[in-house]
């Protein structure tokens, strides 16, 4: 079953017998802090979604709970092709055969441009390595598109005050940007809770009303949040035997624990 | 009680048996001085009920529930419906509770006129699941009227049930229709009114067990 903020929020005035509507917008509120401060510091929450291009000025608008990107690429005739990754998240080696034709030792410019044309000309790119972008966001509905990793040395956009500003390279008909990005947490319409989460938002939402409220409670309604907070981060951090075995295998060279 | 067994029973106490044709007190002016005192009186009765039952609503008989039709403002085109009266709020106890007539459940919340914007701006409004009401006083050129403004209502919905504390105005009182106060609230409302046309009647009873006179 989906959990809401919303349904947090109704739990909530229950508890505190409510029984108006008019604590609803203070509960809300809260919880979208509490979702935020969760996310940040507890979890490493990605999504990805197809986003417009404006074709005027060569923009896209960052959705409200972007913090910072993970993948960007365009799509085009149902192909991404990856701009920008980050590298902490996603070790990626470049692929082996980059180019035919002795293209390799063309500029990334020119290569990124050959490549858009090819796309939109429905002619497979020359390398081999691709790969399954799921999940992402587009409307209502997921979708799932194979992706050609970025390895152009360049981004050929930058981001900037809530937009993405695209080079004039590529061809942009009926094309989309597809971003994967850490989130905040918060979504454009009802914020969708996850189960665990959902006793320390109504935690921190009870400490955060108590605060205004009843001041001399406040401590108490704290340290029930913490020890949700605590609660979440046992769940979380708790490694599976395969996780600990990999863990080992990883670092046996150097004779130590990362962890 | 109905307005009419309120006032009759007023006028007999008054006239201190049958009433006769030519009595000075009419009927309706008592109906008016009733609209005139269920606020007070309602108001008057979550203080003092409120201070020691701990209770967070008002009585749930002084709510009426109607069926209101959906209209269109030919300007703004937002959807509102005619309330019959200003809403009666008392810390946020009173608000008009909306529902669909086919479908008590899907929610419709009442959100203050005063905060809508801030909760537009910080995306709180998008939270809230199903449709959204607001009330508003306009100024028309011929009338106010009072309106709740809806917004993401089922766009094929034509009436919504509304409950609300309502007062109906002076000029269109239903003689035949509940008085919109609390059962409890039937007797303080006949000794304000006896004290009111029988003005040497000065006491009035205090019926909060509370330790103090609420009538000073």
């Amino acid at each position: 079953m989906i959990i809401t903020l919303y349904d947090i929020a109704q739990e909530i005035a229950i508890k505190k017998d409510d029984t108006t509507d008019k604590h609803l917008a203070k509960y809300l509120l809260f919880g979208r802090e509490a979702i935020k401060e969760l996310n940040l510091s507890k979890s490493l929450n990605v999504k990805s979604v197809l986003l417009n291009i404006n074709k005027e000025n060569m923009t896209v608008k960052l959705p409200n709970d972007y913090i910072e990107y993970s993948r960007v690429g365009i799509l085009i005739n149902g192909r991404i092709l990856e701009l920008d990754y980050d590298n902490r998240i996603y070790p990626y080696q470049k692929p082996l055969d980059l180019c035919c034709n002795n293209e390799d030792k063309q500029k990334p410019e020119v290569r990124f441009k050959n490549d858009c044309g090819c796309l939109y000309d429905n002619v497979d790119l020359p390398y081999n390595y691709n790969y399954v972008w799921h999940n992402i966001r587009h409307g209502q509905q997921l979708v799932t598109h194979y992706a050609t990793p970025a390895y152009y040395g360049t981004k050929f956009f930058r981001v900037h005050d809530g937009y993405i500003y695209l080079d004039s390279i590529c061809p942009i008909e009926d094309s989309f940007i597809v971003l994967e990005y850490k989130t905040t947490g918060l979504d454009e319409k009802q914020t969708v809770v996850p189960e665990l989460y959902k006793e320390a938002v109504s935690a921190y939402i009870d400490w955060k009303v108590s605060m205004y409220k009843k001041p001399q409670m406040a401590s108490l309604f704290e340290r029930e949040y913490q020890r949700q907070y605590k609660k979440i981060s046992r769940l979380t951090n708790s490694s599976t035997l395969l996780a600990i075995l990999r863990a080992v295998r990883s670092t046996k060279a150097q004779g130590m624990l990362k962890y | 009680m109905t307005y009419r067994e309120i006032g009759e029973t007023l006028q007999r106490n008054l006239a201190g048996g049958d009433v006769s044709q030519d009595f000075p007190i009419e009927l309706e002016e008592i109906y008016v001085r009733i609209n005139q005192l269920i606020p007070f009186l309602t108001r008057k009765d979550f203080y003092e009920t409120y201070s020691f039952e701990n209770d967070n609503s008002l009585n749930t008989n002084t709510y009426t529930t109607f069926v209101a039709n959906i209209q269109v403002d030919n300007t703004t085109k937002e959807r509102y419906i005619l309330l019959p009266s200003a809403p009666i709020i008392i810390h946020g106890r009173g608000l008009p509770e909306l529902s669909y007539t086919q479908d008590r459940f899907s929610p419709i919340t009442y959100i203050d006129s005063s905060q809508y914007r801030a909760l537009y701006n910080l995306n709180i409004s998008a939270e809230i699941k199903g449709g959204k009401a607001m009330y508003e006083k306009t100024q028309g050129c011929e009338n106010t009227e009072e309106r709740l403004i809806l917004f993401d209502i089922d766009k094929c919905t034509s009436q919504i049930r509304v409950r609300m504390v309502v007062l109906s105005s002076a000029e269109d009182i239903d003689e035949n229709a509940q008085v919109p106060i609390a059962e409890v609230l039937i007797e303080p409302l006949l000794q304000a009114l006896r004290q009111w046309y029988f003005p040497q009647d000065k006491e009035v009873q205090d019926f909060s067990n509370n330790g103090r006179n609420d009538n000073i």
